[in-house]
């Protein structure tokens, strides 16, 4: 079963959308409220696919991010991987809870991936923290909601296996 | 570590470039449909505009081989010219905290790190990452960036910090009985050899002065349209480029 992989390029093609969408302009104070596209897509790949998408290819996807913002380099990159490993290490009981469930987990995923981001950039001493960098932690979760359909419905669409 | 950035950017420049593709498609569109008595009207508003330019440019002349002649008599060193090459912004960063642009000009242009960024207004900023096709441009107004300025009036000179919000500068240190007005033109001042002086960085918006603080509370207003350029001038000033 597992060397008859399907469809790989889909994987591909939906992590280049998000991170993509990830440096795509947004107009004034909605840039605040960016759901975290990279995120919410690499976890959806971590649970469909646990054999093929694991914590490198997080962490390339990681990497790219932090060269496209022009951050320390190593910054999301460590933090998705981190991410990553403890999405492999519980996939299997991810899996079974309801959306609304997994949406509140990713909500505390994507705080964790917004303290590493503030840490690494007050020791870097770029920006303040202003409370309004906490707001994707809500939108990123809301978007689940609606990106797990959404992909899933893809993935069968090209038999992503 | 910059080297490997440098490297690392060609990743990068086809993500922008894609990103970018519908604003161009926008302005390409306009440009497309935009009818013949709109580019007639254009056409003249720029003729007109060019003709004031260069009645304007004749006094300069004049102005400037005074200035230099002035200059000769009290000793000191002719100013020298700076050069511009035209830049367009192709991203802009994602993260709101952080004031910065991405430009269409890299190394391969001769763009260099500390070099100075304006726009047709005013001082925009400086680079502080330079890849092979594309730079990284960081804002006056991001709250990691300081500049040495000039009031234009009386030559009072101060630092303009970044505050971290796109319209506006503080600047600190300005004892409170300073003669600073609503109002003033702040320029850059040359110091610190960043910056070529003379070019606007701001206009003082609000002066409040607490009796009970040591230092005035000065704000300012950038007159660069520095969430609006979509063409920006890398300044290359002669004494700087080899670096």
């Amino acid at each position: 079963m597992e060397s008859h992989a399907h469809g790989l390029w889909f994987v591909v093609v939906s992590l280049v959308a998000a991170l993509l969408l990830s440096i795509s302009p947004l107009s004034g104070d909605w840039a605040w409220a960016r759901p975290d596209f990279v995120l919410l897509t690499l976890v959806y790949w971590l649970l469909a696919l646990p054999e093929r998408v694991g914590v490198f290819v997080s962490w390339l996807c990681g990497i790219t991010l932090d060269i496209l913002q022009g951050v320390v380099l190593g910054q999301n990159a460590f933090a998705l991987a981190v991410i990553a490993y403890m999405i492999q290490v519980s996939y299997q009981r991810l899996r079974m809870f309801s959306l609304r469930k997994q949406a509140a987990f990713i909500s505390l995923l994507e705080l964790f991936h917004i303290l590493v981001d503030q840490w690494a950039q007050n020791i870097n001493g770029v920006a303040q923290t202003h409370w309004l960098v906490f707001i994707p932690i809500v939108t990123t979760g809301i978007l689940w909601l609606f990106l797990r359909p959404t992909i899933a419905w893809f993935q069968r669409m090209f038999a992503v296996y | 570590m910059a080297p490997v950035r440098t490297q690392l950017s060609l990743v990068a420049a086809p993500f922008y470039w894609v990103v970018d593709v519908p604003s161009r498609m926008v302005s390409e569109f306009n440009d497309t449909l935009s009818s013949r008595r709109e580019l007639m009207a254009d056409n003249e508003r720029l003729r007109a505009e060019s003709l004031i330019l260069n009645a304007k440019l004749q006094k300069y002349i004049e102005l400037r081989a005074e200035n230099v002649r002035l200059r000769e008599l009290m000793n000191s060193a002719e100013r020298l010219n700076d050069t511009v090459v035209v830049a367009e912004v192709v991203a802009v960063a994602s993260d709101p905290n952080r004031h910065q642009l991405v430009v269409d000009k890299g190394s391969r242009d001769g763009a260099f790190v500390g070099q100075p960024v304006i726009d047709a207004t005013g001082l925009l900023g400086q680079i502080i990452e330079v890849g092979i096709l594309q730079s990284r441009v960081l804002l006056i107004t991001d709250s990691a960036h300081a500049l040495p300025v000039r009031v234009s009036r009386n030559g009072l000179r101060a630092i303009a910090e970044g505050t971290g919000l796109i319209d506006e500068l503080t600047l600190t240190h300005v004892a409170a009985t300073t003669d600073i007005q609503v109002g003033d033109l702040l320029v850059s001042s040359g110091l610190g050899g960043r910056f070529p002086g003379g070019y606007p960085v701001g206009e003082v918006t609000d002066v409040s002065i607490d009796p009970g603080q040591p230092f005035a509370e000065v704000r300012a207003r950038p007159m660069a349209q520095l969430d609006r350029s979509r063409n920006v001038l890398l300044v290359f000033s002669e004494q700087k480029s080899e670096e």
